[in-house]
C-alpha cells in the first residue's frame, strides 16, 4: 500500500484531470465560447476598473491609496467569509456524499489520501470562483505599482492560502460535526454554523464603517486621525488583514511577515483535515449523516389545510406546495432564504448610514441611482432562488416530465410560486430605502415601479434561464448559482435592471432638479415620462414573457 | 395501445435505435429484450416523452407522444429503471402529489391500499430518503399504478426487489394486462420475460433481431421443443445474438475481400 500510495494519489488527480478534459472536449462548444467571452469581459472589466480606480485615488496621494487598501481588505474579508459560509456544507457533500467516494475508499490506498483529494475538491467547489475574481484585481495592483516579477506568483499563493483557510476549517468542522452534532441533525447544525458566520460577516462589514470614514474625512477636526489611520497598516489580527498587507507590501517590493502565519495555518488545516477525515472514516463517525430518524407509524397522515387549498389551484398549486415543503425541510435550501434576509439587511443598514448632505435634489438623485444597486441585490437573491428553481427538482425531474402538463405550464408554475417572495423583497427594498432617504413622490413612485418590474423580469429571467440550463445533478443548491448559467443570469439581470433605471431617469431628474416646473407627478406626463413608462412596460413584458417562453422551449427539448 | 413506427434515435454519429417498429394491442404484455446498449431504454424514454425521436413516430393510447403529450401522458404510467424520488417528501406525500397531478378522485383510499399491498404502511409517513432501494422501487411502482393507467411502461422493474415483492410485481403486471390494459416492459431477466410476456422483441445495437410470441421466436430460430438447442427464451435469445454476430462477421469478411480485390486490381493497373 505504502509504495502504491503516492502513485495512486497522482493517478487520482490525473483521473480528475482526464474527466475535466473529457467534459471540455465533449461539452457544448458554443456554451464554452460564450462562457470564455464572459470571463474575458469580466477580467477586462476588473483590471480596467481597478487601474482606473487606482489612478483616480492615486491623484489624492496616500489618502486615496489608503482608501483602496481599505476596500481591498474589506473585499478579501467579504469573500473569505463567503467561502467559509459555503465551505461547511460543501465539505459535507464532498467528504461524505460524493458518488465516487465508495469506489475510491475500496481501492488499496490510505483513506487520508482519498480525503486529501476531497478537501481539494471542496476548495474547487467553494473557493475557485472567489480566487478567480480576486486575482485580476491584485494583478492590476501589481501593474499599477510596477511590482517585481515575484509579486505575481506570491500574490497567487497568498490568494489560494487565504481561501484555503476557510476551506480547511470547513472540512475540519464537517468532520467534527459528524461526531458532535445531534444524531441526524448534521446538515441543520452545519447550516446554523453558516448562518452564524454570515451574521459575523454582516457585523464585520458594518464594523469597518466605510461611510463613516468618508464622513470623518470631511470633518476638519477628525481629518488628522483619519490620515493616521489610512497611512498605518491594516487590520493585522485576522487572515484577510495579513493577506491584504502582504499583497500591498509585495506590490511595493518588500516581503511582509503576514505570509508566514497564512502559510502555516493553511498547511496545518490542509494536512489536519484529511488526516482527521481519514481517522473519522476508520472510526465510523458518519453516524450523524442520516438526515432523519425513523418514527414508524402506520396511521395515515392526511393532507394539511394548506395543501388542500393549494391543490384546488391545480398543478401549479400542487407544485407550489411541493416546493415549499421541500424548501422548508432541506437546510441547504432554506439557508438560501437566510442569505436573502442577510443581503437585504446589509443593504438597508448601509442605506440608512449613507452620509448624504441635506440637499433634497442630491438626496433625490442618489436615492434614485441606488435602485441600480437594488437590482444587484435582487439579482443576488434571484441567482439563489429563481435560477435553481428547476435544477432543485434533481433526479426526480422525470416525475414532472412524464406528468400530464407541458414544460410551459411547469415554468409558469415555478415563476408564480417564486414571484411573491421576489416581489415582497423588491418592494420592501424600494419602499424602505425610499423612506429612509426621504425621497420625493416621483422618485418614490419610480422606485416602486422599477421594484415591481425588476421582480417580474428578474424572477422570469432566473426561472427561464434555469429551465434552459438546468443542473439536475447538483448536490447543493448553493453551487447551482456558480455555474456558467448562474453567472450569465447575474450579468443579464444587472443589465435589465440598469436599463429599467435608465428609462425612468429623465422624469425623475426633472422632478428633482426642476421641481417648480414639474410639480406632483407631472414629470411623468411629458414625452420623456410617457416614453420611459412605456419603455419600462415593454422591457418588463418582453423580459418576463420572453425569458419564460425561451426557458420552456429549451426545457421541452431537453433529453 | 402502443405503436412505434420507424422509430430511430441518433446521438451524434451513434445510432441508438434504427427504424424500430412494433405494435402492442390492448390486453397484451409485451417484452423488449436485449443486451446492454441494445436501445431498450431509449425506446422506452421516447414512449414516455423523455427522449425525442430523431425520426419516426411513437403513439400511446392513440396519441402521438410528441404531438399530443398531455393526452398521451394521462394514459400511461411509467416505472423508470432507477427510482429517483423527492427525498424530502414522505412516501404518502409523493403519492398524493402524483395523484393530484393526474386529478385522481378518491386518492387517499387508494394510496392506503397500495401502501398496504407492498407492506409500506408503516413507512408511509417517512421521508423517502430513509427508504432502501427496494422500498423506493416499490413506491415508484405505486406512482405508476395508482392512477390506473390504460398503458403501463416499465423499464427494468425487478432491480432491488425482494423475492416476495418480485412475485407480487410479476402478478400485478400480468393482471393489469389481463384486465384489458397494455403493458410494455424491458428486462434483462429472460425467465421473467418468458414467464409473463405474450409477445417479445429482441433488440441488439438498435436493430430488431426477432419479434413475435415465444412459439414464433422458437420457429424463427429453429429452437423448437426437441430442437438442437432446447426451447427456453435464453436459448432463443443467444441464438438470435449468435446469428447476428455471424452475419456481421460474414459482411465484414466480404467487405475486406472486396477491398483486397480492388487493391490488387489497382496494383495490376499501376
Amino acid at each position: 500500500m505504502s509504495a502504491s500510495g503516492p502513485l495512486f494519489s497522482a493517478s487520482l488527480v490525473l483521473l480528475k484531470l482526464r474527466g475535466l478534459r473529457n467534459a471540455l472536449l465533449r461539452g457544448p462548444k458554443v456554451g464554452f465560447a460564450v462562457l470564455a467571452l464572459l470571463a474575458a469581459l469580466l477580467i477586462w472589466a476588473e483590471v480596467a476598473g481597478s487601474l482606473r480606480a487606482l489612478r483616480f485615488l492615486g491623484s489624492f496621494g496616500f489618502i486615496g491609496l489608503g482608501v483602496f487598501r481599505r476596500v481591498l481588505e474589506t473585499g478579501l474579508l467579504v469573500l473569505s467569509a463567503g467561502v467559509t459560509f459555503s465551505a461547511v456544507t460543501t465539505a459535507i457533500s464532498t467528504l461524505y456524499l460524493s458518488e465516487d467516494l465508495n469506489f475510491l475508499l475500496t481501492q488499496p490506498t490510505a483513506a487520508w489520501r482519498v480525503f486529501a483529494l476531497k478537501v481539494g475538491e471542496t476548495f474547487l467547489a467553494a473557493a475557485l470562483v472567489p480566487t478567480l475574481l480576486t486575482l485580476p484585481v491584485l494583478y492590476a495592483l501589481g501593474v499599477f505599482f510596477a511590482a517585481p516579477w515575484w509579486f505575481y506568483p506570491l500574490t497567487t499563493l497568498i490568494t489560494v492560502l487565504l481561501y484555503a483557510l476557510p476551506v480547511g476549517l470547513g472540512a475540519l468542522s464537517a468532520v467534527l460535526l459528524m461526531r458532535l452534532s445531534p444524531v441526524s441533525r448534521v446538515r441543520e447544525v452545519a447550516t446554523g454554523l453558516g448562518v452564524i458566520i454570515s451574521a459575523g460577516l454582516v457585523y464585520a462589514v458594518r464594523a469597518l464603517h466605510p461611510e463613516q470614514l468618508v464622513a470623518r474625512a470631511a470633518d476638519p477636526l477628525q481629518l488628522g486621525a483619519v490620515l493616521r489611520e489610512l497611512s498605518g497598516g491594516g487590520n493585522l489580527a485576522w487572515p484577510h488583514g495579513w493577506a491584504a498587507e502582504s499583497v500591498w507590501q509585495a506590490a511595493h517590493g518588500s516581503l511582509h511577515w503576514g505570509v508566514w502565519p497564512l502559510l502555516g495555518l493553511s498547511v496545518l488545516l490542509g494536512v489536519a483535515a484529511p488526516l482527521l477525515a481519514g481517522y473519522a472514516y476508520q472510526a465510523g463517525w458518519a453516524r450523524n449523516l442520516d438526515s432523519s430518524r425513523l418514527r414508524l407509524d402506520p396511521t395515515p397522515r392526511r393532507p394539511s389545510a394548506l395543501q388542500r387549498r393549494l391543490a384546488r389551484l391545480g398543478a401549479g398549486g400542487l407544485l407550489a406546495h411541493k416546493d415549499l415543503t421541500l424548501t422548508l425541510r432541506d437546510p441547504t435550501q432554506w439557508s438560501q432564504l437566510l442569505v436573502l434576509v442577510a443581503l437585504a439587511a446589509v443593504y438597508l443598514v448601509s442605506i440608512r448610514s449613507l452620509p448624504l448632505p441635506p440637499i433634497p435634489g442630491f438626496r433625490g438623485v442618489i436615492g434614485y441611482l441606488q435602485l441600480a444597486f437594488q437590482g444587484f441585490v435582487l439579482a443576488g437573491v434571484g441567482v439563489r432562488l429563481a435560477f435553481p428553481a428547476l435544477s432543485t427538482e434533481g433526479r426526480a425531474y422525470w416525475l414532472l416530465r412524464t406528468a400530464p402538463f407541458t414544460a410551459w405550464q411547469l415554468v409558469q408554475a415555478k415563476f408564480l410560486g417564486l414571484l411573491p417572495v421576489m416581489l415582497t423583497l423588491s418592494l420592501t427594498l424600494a419602499l424602505l430605502s425610499g423612506l429612509l432617504l426621504g425621497l420625493g413622490t416621483v422618485t418614490l413612485l419610480a422606485s416602486v415601479l422599477i421594484g415591481v418590474c425588476n421582480a417580474l423580469s428578474l424572477t422570469a429571467l432566473g426561472v427561464g434561464l434555469g429551465a434552459a440550463l438546468p443542473r439536475f445533478t447538483a448536490d447543493n443548491p448553493a453551487e447551482i448559482g456558480f455555474s456558467p448559467g448562474g453567472l450569465l443570469y447575474i450579468a443579464l439581470a444587472l443589465l435589465l435592471s440598469l436599463i429599467g433605471v435608465a428609462l425612468l431617469a429623465r422624469p425623475v431628474l426633472l422632478s428633482v432638479t426642476a421641481s417648480q416646473l414639474y410639480p406632483g407627478l407631472s414629470a411623468f406626463g411629458n414625452a420623456w415620462g410617457v416614453g420611459g413608462l412605456l419603455g419600462l412596460l415593454a422591457l418588463t413584458g418582453l423580459g418576463t414573457w420572453g425569458a419564460l417562453k425561451w426557458g420552456a422551449a429549451r426545457l421541452d427539448r431537453l433529453e | 395501445m402502443i405503436e412505434v413506427q420507424n422509430f430511430s434515435k441518433r446521438f451524434g454519429r451513434h445510432i441508438a435505435v434504427d427504424a424500430l417498429s412494433f405494435q402492442v394491442p390492448a390486453g397484451q404484455l409485451f417484452g423488449l429484450l436485449g443486451s446492454n446498449g441494445a436501445g431498450k431504454t431509449t425506446t422506452i424514454r421516447a414512449l414516455v416523452g423523455l427522449t425525442r425521436p430523431s425520426s419516426g413516430q411513437v403513439w400511446v393510447a392513440g396519441f402521438d407522444v410528441w404531438q399530443r403529450p398531455i393526452e398521451a401522458k394521462l394514459s400511461f404510467g411509467y416505472i423508470p429503471d432507477r427510482p429517483h424520488l423527492y427525498g424530502k417528501l414522505t412516501g404518502r406525500e409523493t403519492l398524493r402529489f402524483v395523484a393530484g397531478l393526474r386529478k385522481m378522485q378518491g386518492a387517499e383510499r387508494e394510496i392506503d391500499r397500495w401502501l398496504e399491498y407492498f407492506r409500506l404502511s408503516e413507512f408511509g409517513n417517512e421521508l423517502t430518503e430513509t427508504y432502501s432501494h427496494g422500498m423506493r422501487q416499490k413506491l415508484t411502482i405505486i406512482t405508476a399504478l395508482l392512477p390506473r393507467p390504460r398503458v403501463l411502461i416499465v423499464d427494468e422493474p425487478m432491480v432491488g426487489l425482494d423475492p416476495h415483492a418480485a412475485r407480487q410485481v410479476r402478478e400485478l403486471f400480468r393482471a393489469h394486462a389481463d384486465a384489458g390494459n397494455t403493458v410494455l416492459l424491458t428486462t434483462h431477466s429472460l425467465p421473467l420475460a418468458e414467464a409473463v410476456c405474450d409477445r417479445l422483441v429482441v433488440l441488439d445495437r438498435g436493430k430488431v433481431l426477432g419479434a413475435g410470441s415465444m412459439d414464433e421466436l422458437r420457429s424463427q430460430t429453429n429452437t423448437l421443443r426437441g430442437g438442437v438447442d432446447g426451447d427456453s427464451l435464453e436459448r432463443v435469445f443467444f441464438r438470435l445474438i449468435e446469428e447476428e454476430q455471424a452475419s456481421q462477421e460474414e459482411a465484414s469478411q466480404k467487405q475486406a475481400s472486396q477491398k483486397q480485390t480492388g487493391q490488387e486490381a489497382a496494383g495490376r493497373q499501376g
